[in-house]
């Protein structure tokens, strides 16, 4: 007596000739077995790691005499004006293992995007090597860009490479007129830049 | 029978022939079920797609503790520093042009009021600029000296702008004076209050003095004569010498006038940057 297949057998039998006809391929059924001792599987890995943090003022009319610091807390005492800039740097450690694995930087706005006052912009961000030499020029927030080194390469091979990721930070707005030539307080209002540094896998 | 789909075979030899058709239908539907997983999987693994999952790694870190800052601001205001105040006028946008009553009338009377010394008449008048400049602004300054009429008070006085170096109000009061005054005039144009490149909150305070030596001139002489008659007998003339109509008299003076000429010294400045 011959089975008789429901609907679901039906469209799922179609489905899967469907599939074996569009790649093109045949279907055979064979069997072979053959036995071996267990190999190992080397699982790869991802890691991004936040060194240190340091600013630096860049603003390009000058070269000396630039402001500079080591904490989160310092940037905010620097009285950017018309022209300035500013590079907030997060000198971080990157880590690729596997076998040809390669990653690319991101830097985005961590969700909700901030609402940046008239005259103050993130234009974007750097990638320097660990010895500041640039890998990356002025990239926009939210595009990936791809440092060279980001690559491993060979049976499990591993990369650990330092970069230094720079936000850029600029000033335009023209300064306004006080009649106050005694107060020592600095900036009027303060921005937070919440930043999210990413690695990810392309390859 | 429900919840017995995977029976087992006990179950399946007490069950009457209808059950047996179920069973085998179960057991060819199972088979193909199966079959159809399995060569699934395969292609999924072969071709990469279809049930299998497939993800790229990231890893990421945040940080939300930079914060930065705006309103950098600047600052400029000049004026005469006075026993118990300071006049002063501040400037509220670029390039304004600060005028402030450098040498009035009053100036010119208590000028004249002095004490000559050596024949000169000396005014020293300081005055104060007060400068801001934040970030790496900067701060250029101007003094315009006003020109003076000949013939006026001021017109005919040596009159010298020059900067002191005093560290605050009272030192500068005490520095001006006119015997400090150099025998030219020093420039007054694109001077640097607050240098460009300094990141921090600049606060500076210049200090000037005005002098005026003052020698006399800018005067003119006014003459005037006044004569008198009288109907009424004459008085003896007690000077036998100097013979007069007894019936007139006669009398002139002169006296001088100041011209003043006040000058209103015009500062500006500029805000720089590096």
């Amino acid at each position: 007596m011959p089975a008789k297949f429901s609907p679901l057998t039906i469209a799922v039998s179609a489905v899967l000739v469907a599939a074996l006809s569009g790649v093109g391929t045949t279907y055979a059924l064979w069997n072979q077995a053959h036995s071996q001792t267990g190999g190992v599987i080397t699982n790869g890995d991802l890691q991004l790691d936040n060194d240190a943090f340091s600013w630096q003022e860049t603003t390009p009319a000058k070269s000396t005499n630039l402001a500079s610091g080591t904490t989160a807390a310092s940037v905010a005492d620097f009285l950017g004006v018309n022209g300035d800039e500013v590079e907030l740097r997060y000198r971080v450690t990157a880590v690729l293992t596997g076998d040809n694995l390669q990653a690319e930087v991101n830097v985005a706005w961590t969700p909700p995007a901030p609402t940046l006052p008239s005259g103050l912009s993130v234009a974007g961000y750097r990638v320097y090597d660990g010895e500041l030499s640039q890998l990356v020029p002025l990239t926009a927030l939210g595009t990936q860009s791809q440092p060279e080194p980001l690559e491993s390469t060979g049976p499990g091979g591993t990369v650990s490479t330092q970069l230094v990721i720079a936000v850029v930070v600029r000033w335009s707005a023209a300064p306004t007129y006080t009649g106050d030539f005694t107060s020592t307080t600095v900036a009027e209002s303060l921005t937070e830049l919440p930043i999210t540094v990413t690695l990810t896998q392309v390859r | 029978m429900k919840g017995n789909s995977t029976g087992t075979r006990h179950h399946d030899a007490a069950a009457g022939p209808g059950m047996q058709h179920r069973r085998s239908a179960r057991t060819d539907r199972n088979a193909i079920v199966t079959f159809i997983a399995t060569t699934a999987l395969s292609i999924s693994l072969v071709f990469g797609i279809g049930v299998g999952a497939w993800a790229l790694w990231s890893a990421n870190f945040t940080d939300s503790d930079v914060q930065v800052g705006i309103g950098a601001k600047v600052g400029f205001a000049v004026g005469r520093i006075e026993v118990a105040t300071t006049e002063s006028a501040s400037a509220t946008a670029p390039a304004q042009v600060l005028n402030i009553p450098t040498l009035t009338s009053e100036d010119a009377e208590t000028l004249l009021a002095s004490t000559p010394v050596n024949g000169e008449r000396t005014l020293a008048i300081p005055i104060r600029v007060q400068l801001r400049a934040d970030g790496n602004l900067g701060i250029q300054y101007s003094a315009e000296l006003p020109s003076f009429d000949s013939g006026t008070v001021f017109g005919e006085s040596t009159i010298r702008l020059f900067p002191l170096s005093s560290n605050d109000d009272s030192a500068a009061v005490n520095a001006c004076t006119a015997a400090a005054a150099p025998a030219t005039q020093p420039p007054t144009e694109d001077v640097v209050g607050i240098a460009t490149g300094d990141t921090s909150l600049t606060i500076a305070t210049d200090y000037w003095c005005l002098t005026v030596v003052y020698t006399e001139g800018g005067t003119y002489t006014n003459v005037g004569e006044a004569s008198a008659s009288s109907t009424a007998s004459p008085n003896a003339d007690p000077s036998p010498t100097v013979t007069v109509d007894p019936t007139e008299i006669a009398a002139s003076d002169s006296w001088q006038a100041y011209v003043v000429d006040s000058g209103m010294y015009g500062w500006v400045h500029t805000v720089t940057v590096p």
